[in-house]
């Protein structure tokens, strides 16, 4: 059956925030040249739409804003599934946040060559969490979000969408083209194979420059919040091994251990 | 420098600590606006506003991130703020990323100790996923802010306010499809972590829901709330979103913390890195919480678990 539905996957190639240590001698991170890799959420919402397009047929596209080195998001995403990628390719040298990645976002898929019918964003970026660039980019589009997004259906032009929210989680029906943004509870993305990941390393990632969608001095400036004083709080642990060979004895170790530093028994 | 200061509560009734936020953020001779949906109330006339714009439109939904956006928008274009504050719920995060959108103007979410210099807007808030902490600054204005928590704290008590203006605002929502078919509530609020002395936290290690009375022995035994990780909460629904501890949960500050098979993600230890005292109980020596942890427990909780309740309770029994 074919099928030209287009489902548009936004992904982050964002600080990995586990392989990110702080310079000793300052306490702070330098964050431009922090290592990276795909934002959690994002690789959710890869499979959510690779589910889509085995259910209903089309073309899953990942997006990105970033550097060249952003492509290996767009690499993991085509190796999740995703058909083809594009990047959306900041002018040199300029800093991006959230909201540059998003007017960007916002005016690619806004562009003859960016339609869709369903766009899924992470819920929040690993490194940053505004949570804003999903909503934000159906704001700019005059579209629905459905925003914490645990369980979703298509059919036809009909979204139906299950999102969690803080008293309870609400069924939504709304009219596609929508935006919703997901979090890790919606699936569990599949692996990457030996050869989903040769053939994803083989696939061309489409650059578009982002003056050519914001030109200036028409468009605004990504112009970067900035961060100041990035520091880890930094909490020292004893890291005590409890003794014992067998669970009896390292409950008493633990429970004397506790007494010890005024927390036994209730 | 002054400041006009649009505050947002999508709460019914509006949260007074938000306009207090509004007006030390406002300084001395700045402008405090409140926008509401008071649909049935007059909105309260008292606390540290300026002025109040209040939608009466009765297609109006307050749950809706996409109509308070709209009326962001309006009260926006009426009030000129130079900041826009909200709470941190979802919809309002929802409402203030949308309305900001409109004006491209910059956003801070999640902040925390949010104060206003000529070069900026600038909150605190965590970065990377916790592992640390930065100063966040917006520069320009508007600057939309939305807080980390729920505020609490209001002004000197009983200061009258010093205008009583409410004005009505007509909104333009949007005509696209969206409606709400159910809404499956979630049970109400079953524990307090944040206000917990004790807590004992349970993650993936527990393989069955079946199993939670084993947790909940221990958490009795040493007169402790039940914690954990997201999944717990969030993907199995094993306990409700109030026992959530992290990143997207809730932060903790007890004398005692003890985790139960949960492996140490970062988004987990920011919410609990405040805590005392750290008790880590898992299987495997390597896992990542070990080192955030006082003492270390490398063991299966299955076995652990029960015989250290076991122990506590006779020890209790025989004091
Ligand atoms: C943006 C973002 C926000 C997030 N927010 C939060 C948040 O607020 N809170 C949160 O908790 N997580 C959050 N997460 C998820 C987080 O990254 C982890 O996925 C999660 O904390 C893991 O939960 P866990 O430790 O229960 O499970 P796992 O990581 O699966 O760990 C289970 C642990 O149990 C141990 N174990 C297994 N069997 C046994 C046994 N029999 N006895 C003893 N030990 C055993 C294993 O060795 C393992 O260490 C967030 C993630 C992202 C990307
Ligand atoms: N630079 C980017 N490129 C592509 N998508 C992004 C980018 N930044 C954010 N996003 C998307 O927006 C989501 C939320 O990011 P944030 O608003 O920064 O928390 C991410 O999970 C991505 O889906």
């Amino acid at each position: 059956m074919a099928s030209n539905r287009r489902w548009t996957v936004a992904v982050k190639h964002g600080v990995d925030v586990n392989l990110t240590r702080a310079d000793p001698s300052t306490g702070t991170i330098d964050l431009a040249h922090a290592p990276r890799k795909t934002s959690d959420f994002d690789r959710n919402a890869v499979e959510e739409a690779v589910r889509l397009r085995e259910k209903l047929g089309g073309t899953v596209r990942a997006v990105s804003v970033g550097p060249a080195s952003s492509r290996e998001a767009l690499r993991d995403a085509m190796a999740l599934g995703a058909d083809e990628a594009v990047l959306l390719v900041p002018p040199a040298g300029a800093a991006l946040d959230s909201r540059g990645a998003a007017m960007a976002l916002a005016a690619f898929l806004g562009s003859p060559d960016g339609g869709f019918d369903l766009a899924l964003f992470g819920e929040g970026s690993t490194d940053h969490f505004s949570g804003t660039v999903g909503p934000w980019v159906a704001s700019m589009l005059g579209l629905p979000s459905v925003c914490h997004v645990r369980k979703l259906a298509v059919d036809g032009t009909l979204l139906t969408a299950f999102r969690d929210l803080e008293d309870g989680v609400e069924e939504i029906e709304t009219a596609l083209p929508a935006i919703v943004t997901v979090g890790q509870e919606i699936n569990t993305p599949r692996l990457p194979t030996f050869m989903s990941t040769l053939k994803a390393s083989k696939k061309e990632v489409r650059e578009v420059s982002i003056e050519s969608l914001l030109p200036p001095p028409g468009g605004p400036a990504l112009g970067p919040n900035t961060l100041e004083s990035v520091r880890i709080p930094a909490i020292p642990r004893k890291r005590l091994r409890v003794p014992g060979s067998d669970p009896a004895g390292v409950a008493a170790a633990l429970i004397e251990v506790l007494r010890g530093e005024g927390v036994g028994p209730a | 420098m002054t400041e006009r200061v649009l505050c947002v509560s999508s709460r019914a009734p509006p949260s007074p600590a938000l306009s207090w936020v509004g007006r030390n953020l406002a300084g001395e001779g700045g402008q405090v606006a409140l926008l509401v949906a008071d649909l049935e109330a007059p909105p309260p006339l008292s606390g540290p506003v300026d002025r109040t714009y209040r939608v009466t439109d009765p297609a109006f939904d307050r749950g809706r991130g996409d109509h308070w956006a709209a009326a962001i928008t309006e009260a926006a274009r009426a009030f000129k703020p130079t900041i826009v504050v909200t709470g941190p719920s979802k919809v309002e995060q929802e409402a203030l990323a949308r309305a900001a959108a409109g004006l491209s103007a910059p956003v801070i979410t999640k902040g925390r100790r949010v104060r206003a210099a000529a070069d900026g807007v600038h909150a605190e808030r965590d970065l990377l996923s916790g592992n640390a902490v930065g100063t966040e600054t917006a520069s320009g204005r508007p600057v939309f802010v939305s807080l980390a928590e729920e505020p609490t704290v209001t002004g000197e008590a009983g200061r009258p306010s010093s205008a009583t203006e409410t004005v009505s605002l007509a909104v333009s929502l949007p005509t696209y499809r969206f409606r709400r078919v159910s809404m499956q509530p979630k049970p109400a609020q079953e524990v307090d972590l944040e206000a917990a002395d004790r807590i004992v936290s349970v993650g993936r290690g527990l393989q069955r829901k079946e199993d939670l009375p084993l947790v909940e022995a221990l958490a009795t035994a040493l007169g402790a709330a039940v914690g954990c990780t997201r999944p717990i909460a969030a993907e199995s629904g094993w306990l409700s979103d109030d026992h959530w501890v992290g990143l997207t949960g809730h932060r903790v500050r007890p004398s005692l913390y003890v985790a139960v098979g949960i492996s140490g993600a970062a988004q987990h230890l920011v919410g609990m890195r405040d805590s005392k005292l750290v008790v880590a109980i898992n299987k495997d020596a390597n896992a990542p919480i070990f080192d955030q942890a006082d003492y270390q427990v490398v063991g299966d909780l299955y076995t652990i678990v029960p015989e250290l309740t076991r122990q506590l309770t006779a020890a209790k029994g025989s004091r």
